[in-house]
């Protein structure tokens, strides 16, 4: 008895201090927030960050719009600058976690990890689903152009990132998977690269880095090609191919895949041989839906058009594989395998030459498995 | 006085003095002289408690016509007894009886004609049902106990009374089936109500309060209901109901924690409907009790957890607030605690009134004046419709009164708040127990063949085999 009311006087004790918690560390409230959508972030003439952001207002009637704000300051480090940034506007910032970061390429050529550095180290800073983008210009110009059409540059980027990543363009990669590949010797990674022409935002391919630095780029047919040897795959996936049917008006030569919508076989195989040489097996089998084809598609047609397209794309992904290999990107994470089951292998080498000596055997196999609703 | 025996006088004069002090010469006492063949008689009855016209006509009325017949043939149509001790009678014209003394004669005659006064058997209005039997218990507990026997005609359905309260004895009455309920059940919760003493016991809540094994406790230990087709439903699942006299009440134990999320209703729909009915009162249970500090922990920690357009869409709503979530919160939770208890206690015509003050002028100036948000209104709003889909009313009481100490926690610790909180209660649903049975049965202890009439309401026949022993077994 005596316990018990020990226990409950301490309880009562514990509740009661509780209440005085009023300073409540974490608490932040939602009215307080100003949500930064997007940033972006290039290098100044005299080496200082540039940090532009664009700001979300909330709008002041229920039912209307929100309103957009595009600030931009400068600093020695990125957290700096953003704290420059809060002086200028209302108050605390806050990114969102579906928010983008762009960089521009002559920043990503000198290393991304200087800047991306504060988005790890301070756990309020969101991660997980932070998209990177890397801009063939000045980052900020694209955020300063405020809105394309009738969308704001934020909203529009990520529509424009979400549709690209589902046809396959862009690989899916978020800050944190970026952050893994940067810590990871083994793996590297590909960011998507867009660019602006007169006003319009262009997706033009994807970037490829090398460690941290900035190394090559793919145009988008490339990056789709390379997204699958990856093996991912967004919804869709369209290659349109010249088949040599000798047509006269061309465009019945042509005939458009989708290899997205089916369920694609990959093989990756890194074998070793004595001279440790080593040996990439890279094979996709593809099955395709067709799309478009003005010709006519019988049994035996099918059979040589399949043929083609396998041998159009294996050569494809052939060129695909050598830029990846000249801009010096283990996109594949072969170098990954190698300290998994090679280790010794992997101590012997210099990674970032050797990995252009790796002999990759790349083959594409298409099978088309529909041609639509038309025979 | 009434503990002590007399033994009635010889004298009806002597006897009727003493009648009359001992009621203390109350003025609804009333005295005739009726003499019987020359021998001088007298008759008592309260008229409060008798039923006059029946004394006219089958008391009195014979005197005049049957005087030489034996005293005891005039009163055939009334049952009666002879007694010699006059406390007894006085016992007797308290419950509404008349008594009758006859000069030189050791015994008196106690007839039974008590006045009737009740309602008819109607509905009970807070636990109306669509389909199934209209009729509800009333304040007479003979009525009530008919009621249930028809429902339950079988010898096993025992009866056994009890008198609580020292100054105003009422009767109490025992309910169960011989052959279903757990005599070690039946023991415990007679035994309890021997144990109450009190001077008086006015309703049932009264013996709630003093059978509950923890009285500390927010949650309801017994199922309380004025429909004997739900009483009648429990007893056949061997439980133990307790009737009292002048309560249209039935308080049914023991209870568990599912047990009032059950309607009547949800075995004369189709069992499918039934179910999905089941499973929407208990989205209403998570909803009352953790919504709104589910929203206070999202607006003021967590709110990187919302969509991005509901994001905007409640910061615009918030922004000229100038409230922490938690107060704006209790502000509109006591306004809307204000308008039911207000509700409750005007009449129904009147009640209207409240509905359209409190629901369309204070819920819409309240946000125009911008002390509150309109999200803020959806969330209470949402709370107080799923507080009320709960067919017990003690219930849903309790899980409204649950979600303030929430609302603190989550707006000091977040959602981490409230899964304290949750834990909390969860310990203690799970220490709690009704007349021995454990309160959240048959989820802990698990027992899926309870289950199929919990969370849903399988078809009876998959479900009657556990129905007719889970009360027998423990």
């Amino acid at each position: 008895m005596k316990f018990d009311m020990k226990l409950k006087s301490n309880v009562l004790l514990i509740t009661l201090v509780s209440f005085c918690l009023t300073g409540c560390w974490d608490r932040e409230y939602l009215k307080d927030l100003h949500l930064a959508y997007c940033s972006a972030i290039d290098y100044t003439e005299n080496g200082e960050i540039k940090e532009t952001i664009e700001l979300i207002i909330p709008p002041d009637v229920e039912q209307t719009a929100t309103k957009s704000e595009i600030h931009s300051s400068t600093g020695p480090t990125v957290r700096n600058a953003s704290n420059q940034l809060r002086n200028r506007v209302r108050g605390n910032i806050r990114f969102i976690k579906y928010g983008f970061e762009l960089m521009g390429k002559t920043m990503a050529e000198q290393g991304l990890y200087p800047i991306l550095d504060v988005n790890y180290r301070d756990p309020s800073n969101p991660t997980s689903n932070v998209r990177l983008i890397i801009t063939e210009g000045e980052a900020s110009q694209i955020l300063e152009q405020k809105m394309v059409g009738e969308l704001k540059i934020g909203e529009f980027l990520k529509q424009k990132i979400d549709s690209l990543e589902e046809m396959s363009v862009f690989p899916k990669e978020t800050a944190d998977t970026v952050f893994r590949s940067l810590k990871d010797p083994g793996h590297d990674f590909a960011l998507p690269y867009i660019d602006r022409n007169e006003g319009e935002i262009i997706a033009k391919g994807v970037a490829l880095f090398h460690d941290q630095n900035y190394s090559g780029m793919l145009n988008p047919d490339q990056s789709i090609m390379m997204v699958l040897l990856m093996g991912q795959q967004g919804k869709n996936a369209r290659f349109t191919k010249k088949l040599d049917l000798g047509h006269s008006d061309d465009i019945r030569n042509f005939i458009t895949i989708n290899v997205g919508s089916k369920k694609i076989k990959r093989k990756f195989k890194v074998s070793i041989a004595d001279d440790e040489s080593i040996d990439v097996n890279l094979g996709l089998e593809l099955k395709a839906v067709v799309e478009e084809f003005t010709d006519t598609l019988d049994e035996k047609e099918l059979k040589k058009v399949s043929q083609e397209l396998s041998e159009l794309l294996t050569k494809e992904a052939e060129t695909v594989v050598n830029e990846i290999q000249k801009a010096n990107c283990d996109i594949f994470g072969v170098g990954r395998k190698l300290i998994a089951y090679h280790h010794n292998v992997w101590s012997n080498k210099n990674w970032s030459e050797d990995y252009r000596k790796v002999k990759f055997h790349t083959k594409v196999d298409v099978k088309i498995v529909s041609t639509g609703i038309l025979q | 006085m009434t503990n002590q025996t007399q033994i009635s006088f010889t004298t009806v004069d002597q006897n009727a003095d003493y009648i009359e002090a001992a009621l203390f010469h109350t003025n609804d006492l009333k005295k005739r002289r009726i003499s019987f063949n020359g021998t001088e008689g007298i008759l008592f009855y309260l008229e409060s408690a008798a039923d006059t016209e029946l004394v006219e006509r089958n008391v009195i009325a014979p005197f005049g016509h049957n005087q030489d017949t034996d005293l005891s043939k005039l009163f055939t149509s009334l049952s009666f007894g002879m007694e010699t001790e006059l406390n007894k009678g006085i016992q007797g014209l308290i419950h509404g009886g008349c008594l009758y003394f006859l000069e030189g004669m050791s015994e008196f005659y106690i007839l039974s004609t008590p006045a009737k006064h009740e309602r008819s058997i109607s509905e009970p209005e807070n636990e109306a049902v669509i389909r199934g039997s209209h009729n509800g218990f009333i304040e007479d507990m003979t009525v009530n106990l008919y009621l249930i026997r028809k429902q339950i005609a079988t010898p096993n359905l025992t009866v056994r009374y009890t008198t609580l309260g020292k100054i105003a004895p009422k009767k109490v009455a025992l309910v169960y089936m011989e052959n279903l309920a757990n005599p070690e059940l039946v023991k415990k919760v007679d035994s309890r109500i021997k144990k109450i003493s009190l001077d008086a016991v006015l309703s049932t809540g009264f013996i709630q309060e003093l059978t509950e094994d923890n009285s500390y406790s927010i949650f309801p230990q017994h199922i309380n209901t004025e429909r004997p087709d739900h009483t009648s439903f429990y007893l056949l699942k061997g439980y133990v109901a307790i009737l009292l006299d002048g309560d249209p009440t039935a308080l049914i134990v023991p209870a568990s924690f599912f047990s009032f999320y059950q309607t009547p209703d949800d075995y004369s729909n189709r069992w499918v409907i039934a179910s999905f009915v089941r499973f929407v009162r208990l989205i209403g249970f998570v909803t009352a009790f953790q919504l709104p500090a589910l929203y206070i922990a999202t607006v003021s920690f967590h709110s990187s957890v919302l969509p991005l357009q509901l994001f905007f869409t409640i910061q615009g709503s918030l922004t000229r607030i100038p409230f922490p979530p938690l107060v704006e919160a209790m502000l509109l939770e006591l306004i809307f605690e204000l308008l039911r208890e207000a509700g409750l206690r005007l009449p129904s015509r009147v009640g209207q009134t409240i509905g359209i003050v409190g629901g369309l002028v204070i819920g819409d100036a309240i946000v125009k004046a911008g002390l509150v948000s309109y999200t803020m209104i959806i969330v209470v709003a949402l709370t107080a419709i799923s507080s009320f889909l709960i067919p017990s009313n003690e219930m849903s009481s309790a899980i409204r009164f649950m979600r303030f100490p929430l609302m603190v926690a989550a707006s000091l610790f977040g959602y981490i708040g409230i899964s304290f909180g949750l834990t909390i209660i969860f310990v203690h649903l799970c220490k709690l127990e009704s007349f021995g049975k454990p309160y959240l049965t048959p989820l802990s202890p698990i027992n899926i063949q309870g289950l199929k009439d919990t969370f849903l309401r399988l078809p009876i026949w998959t479900i009657r085999k556990n129905a007719s022993k889970s009360g027998a077994e423990e």
